[in-house]
């Protein structure tokens, strides 16, 4: 590309702003200036003036293709045009009248103004009494900054000179044209009532739209009136539900500070038979007074989606080995204790709640102090993984018998009339949760979302009621009366039960191993394979010496067991970022190449996933991977981006923020038509997908 | 149960690892929080990160050169006198140049040092930023965008150098310096009254 010295770029500059203005005749219902760049003009729509009657000028750009001017909220960098009027006594003028500007992106940055043509409108209001016959000049400077990457600051003064005359006098210049098409742009006071429910990163605009066909709408936006209300690059998904238009939009640099009314300007754009109509609204909608009515419905909803998030993870793989240890718990200890049934599901109940609220806990403390993490960032720390692996391959070894804890499943039943059956019991509870990490559930996806984007209190409560909801069947088996009458009798096939489950325990192992593998390098995965094998060796040495009633024996491998496990947490490095940028016809997700794309009219499909993420790996397996699937992507021309989010990286927490998450998985399809993305459900069939990707038109 | 030892002992390690977790990524600042730290190198090739000024006032200027705006701060000596006062009252001074290679703005580590010794600007170190990735986890916009972190690390200001969004240099005596204005209150222990301003200047060329 060519580029001007700046110098060249200046000097340009300065000789435009020589050319003085050129009078045709002693009444010039305009006076013009050219740049490189633009071509300014102060116009009237009159030829001339009516005592007490207003007229309308403007300031009137024609810009060069690729170049823009600025809105009166000119976005994320620029600035707007401003005019100062040097008016006759008794001469007022309004502030610019703005027409509804478009939306121009620059990288991650998004800005707001006009190309091709920009009309700003000022209504000037004369005095009652004024000679006819008399001349009347006007004069403005203006100042405007135009853009296409690099800017250039113009200014200008400018004069309009009019005769009084009466009104029957008056007639519309050549300009009204122009005059009419501004107005038609300007926007109407919002015929419906809007309020916005403010909550710390986001807002709700909610519009009741009387009607609305969704199927016809094309475009919806909010241009916020001043800077820090909104994050104008953010994206703007919008719901309708009952007539009940919703905008999300993110909060900007002034999220810190209460809002009681957002201004701005929301700009619709419906297909109709007659091509594309475009309607532009003035919105000034109070905050809503208890931001809890208008979400009340929305958070009833989520609590339920949290409730049944809960139920779910109770098949999740995962967690499976450990449910079922206390499946036959409960058959145990109702065969032998049944008072303590009900005891014990309430204690387990109370060990998941707490983990759920703790681990809720911890994360909103982190991200108080700054973090940008969401749900699954404990599985983005190697040792973490580590930790779980040695965890769940103790537990299989017990379960296979290799080692054991003094007692054995037949006879916990008297232990379970213990303090110590208690605490065993509480810890189930905890295990559990620790181990359902990782398979977050897809209704969870929604609620953590949405908890992690609310008050810390509302944030914990839906925390609380996910493991509500995970401890909920466990729950009503053990409240149950009769419950002996229907379970199974214990005997021998517990221990085979028990044995059997190691297996599923192993599997994680293996899953959890390869998900280090991404996380940590070569030389570190050999240690924390080997600190398996010695945790293993370890185990069986204490089954070995378990008759010794010797404390040294067990306090010598408990510190061995210690350091080992302690060393191996000390010696991961992480693993050297191999990022490509292209692999094949994937594409690793960086969010300015995928505005360029954007730009580009590129359809994109964007996949956040994580090699923890059981639902995004199982997504890729049976939907993404499929051969219609690829096909589609490659006739469409779909640019595949993958974001994984296996470690720590801000970037694709700030995106799944963007779109309301806190975790992945997330899959964004967007149509290349210069929309905003679809957001595709969290669980994906081949069938959704294709569905999704027919509405993309085929290149031609 | 039977396990309970082992999970008590994974339970404690567990809490204590998570609460330990240290992560330096951020997706969007906010004054009133810990800036987020990062590591970039200078013009002449030396590593600073911000975590290691602390117990020190940080002031965080993006730049470009070529932007009017810039310019305007830069022709008038009004950037570096302030520069100037700043450095010497042992405030750390950061001129961040995030343009990417090929876009405007974008300068060698030679270059760089050129433009500090011929405009006479006396920043504690020019930080190339070509990766933009200081200037996408602080979320600057323009040139100049300028941030703040005080002593303990918090960041304190982000926004505009001053009030007056024009290109203008007869603009300057007449406006209010937010930056000044936030290091003096600082320096009087007082709070700082505004500390979100709206940045203006040309976008940073990401």
């Amino acid at each position: 590309m060519l580029r001007l010295p700046a110098w060249v770029i200046k000097s340009c500059f300065i000789s435009a702003l020589l050319i003085v203005p050129l009078f045709t005749s002693a009444f010039a219902y305009t006076t013009q200036i050219t740049t490189p760049r633009v071509t300014a003009s102060l116009i009237s729509e009159h030829d001339s003036i009516v005592p007490g009657q207003p007229i309308w000028l403007a300031l009137h750009f024609d810009i060069i293709p690729e170049w823009h001017t600025y809105w009166s909220n000119a976005g994320d960098s620029g600035n707007p045009p401003t005019i100062d009027w040097h008016l006759p006594a008794g001469f007022s003028a309004s502030d610019i009248h703005w027409p509804y500007p478009e939306r121009l992106p620059v990288g991650p940055l998004m800005n707001y103004g006009y190309s091709k043509q920009s009309t700003l409108l000022v209504k000037i209001t004369p005095p009652d009494t004024l000679d006819p016959g008399q001349t009347v000049t006007f004069f403005a400077s203006a100042n405007w900054l135009v853009c296409k990457v690099e800017c250039i600051p113009e200014e200008s003064e400018f004069s309009l000179a009019l005769p009084v005359t009466s009104a029957d006098q008056q007639s519309p210049t050549e300009w009204a044209s122009v005059f009419r098409e501004a107005r038609q742009r300007l926007p109407q006071p919002l015929p419906w009532t809007a309020d916005v429910g403010v909550e710390p990163e986001q807002l709700q605009l909610n519009i009741d739209l009387a009607s609305i066909d969704t199927q016809q709408l094309e475009e919806l936006y909010f241009y916020p009136a001043s800077y820090g209300l909104v994050e104008h690059a953010a994206a703007q998904p919008h719901r309708i539900n009952n007539n009940t238009l919703t905008l999300t939009l993110t909060r900007g640099d002034l999220r810190g500070q209460a809002l009681s009314q957002l201004d701005g300007l929301l700009l619709i754009r419906e297909r109709t038979a007659d091509g594309l109509l475009t309607r532009a609204f003035t919105v000034a909608a109070p905050a809503s007074t208890a931001a809890s009515t208008t979400s009340s419905a929305p958070f009833g909803l989520i609590l339920l989606f949290a409730l049944a998030g809960g139920l779910l993870l109770n098949i999740m793989p995962c967690v499976f080995p450990i449910l079922s240890l206390k499946a036959l718990q409960i058959v145990q200890t109702a065969a032998q204790a049944p008072a303590l049934v009900r005891q014990n599901g309430l204690i387990f109940t109370a060990g998941v709640v707490v983990s759920f609220a703790v681990l809720a806990g911890i994360l909103l403390i982190l991200r108080a102090s700054g973090e940008a993490i969401g749900w699954g960032f404990q599985l983005q720390s190697p040792a973490f993984v580590l930790i779980l692996t040695w965890l769940l391959l103790a537990m299989g070894l017990m379960f296979s018998g290799v080692w054991s804890f003094g007692e054995n499943l037949m006879g916990l039943g008297n232990q379970l009339t213990g303090r110590r059956g208690k605490t065993g019991t509480f810890f189930t509870g905890v295990l559990a949760v620790v181990v359902a990490t990782p398979c977050t559930a897809p209704f969870m996806g929604t609620a953590l979302g949405y908890a992690l984007g609310q008050s810390s209190l509302t944030a914990l409560l839906i925390f609380i009621v996910l493991g509500v909801g995970m401890a909920l069947p466990w729950l009503l088996i053990s409240l149950s009366p009769g419950l002996a009458n229907w379970l199974p009798k214990p005997g021998a096939w517990m221990e085979t039960t028990k044995q059997v489950l190691a297996f599923p325990l192993y599997a994680t192992c293996a899953w959890l191993l390869w998900v280090l593998s991404q996380q940590i390098d070569q030389a570190s995965l050999l240690f924390a394979m080997m600190s398996l094998v010695i945790l293993s060796f370890l185990l069986w040495t204490w089954q070995k010496l378990r008759a010794t009633p010797h404390i040294l024996y067990k306090s010598a491998l408990a510190l061995l067991l210690g350091a080992t496990l302690l060393t191996t947490v000390v010696q991961l490095q992480p693993v050297v970022s191999t990022a490509t940028a292209t692999e094949g016809e994937r594409q690793a997700f960086d969010p300015l190449r995928l505005e360029e794309l954007k730009r580009n009219r590129q359809p994109v499909l964007v996949n956040f996933t994580a090699a923890w993420c059981i639902t995004c790996l199982v997504n890729e397996k049976v939907a993404i991977s499929r051969p219609n699937v690829q096909t589609q992507l490659r006739e469409k021309g779909v640019v595949y981006m993958k974001g994984d989010w296996t470690n720590k990286d801000p970037q694709i927490t700030a995106m799944l923020k963007r779109y309301g998450r806190s975790g992945v998985p997330l899959y964004l399809l967007f149509p290349g038509n210069g929309q905003e993305a679809m957001v595709l459900p969290n669980i994906l069939t081949e069938g959704i997908l294709t569905d999704a990707l027919q509405q993309i038109k085929t290149p031609n | 149960m039977i396990t309970r030892s082992l999970m008590k002992l994974s339970q404690t390690m567990l809490l204590s690892l998570l609460a330990a977790i240290s992560l330096t990524t951020h997706a969007a600042v906010n004054v009133g929080q810990p800036a987020p730290d990062f590591t970039g190198a200078d013009s002449n090739g030396k590593q600073h990160s911000l975590s290691q000024y602390k117990g020190k006032t940080v002031v965080l200027e993006w730049t470009n050169h070529d932007c009017p705006y810039v310019k305007k701060h830069y022709n008038s000596g009004n950037m570096q006198a302030l520069q100037k006062d700043a450095t010497a009252n042992g405030i750390v001074w950061l001129s961040i140049i995030s343009s990417r290679p090929g876009k405007q703005g974008h300068v060698s580590g030679k270059q760089a040092n050129e433009l500090t010794a011929s405009r006479n600007a006396s920043p504690t170190a020019v930080i190339l930023d070509e990766s933009s990735e200081i200037g996408l986890l602080y979320g600057a916009k323009t040139t100049p965008h300028m941030y703040i972190v005080d002593k303990s690390g918090q960041l304190v200001y982000m926004g505009g150098i001053d009030n007056t969004p024009s290109k203008d240099e007869d603009d300057i005596p007449k406006s209010k310096n937010y930056v000044r204005t936030a290091l003096d209150e600082m320096a009087a222990g007082q709070a700082i009254k505004e500390s979100i301003t709206r940045p203006y200047g040309c976008s940073v060329k990401y």
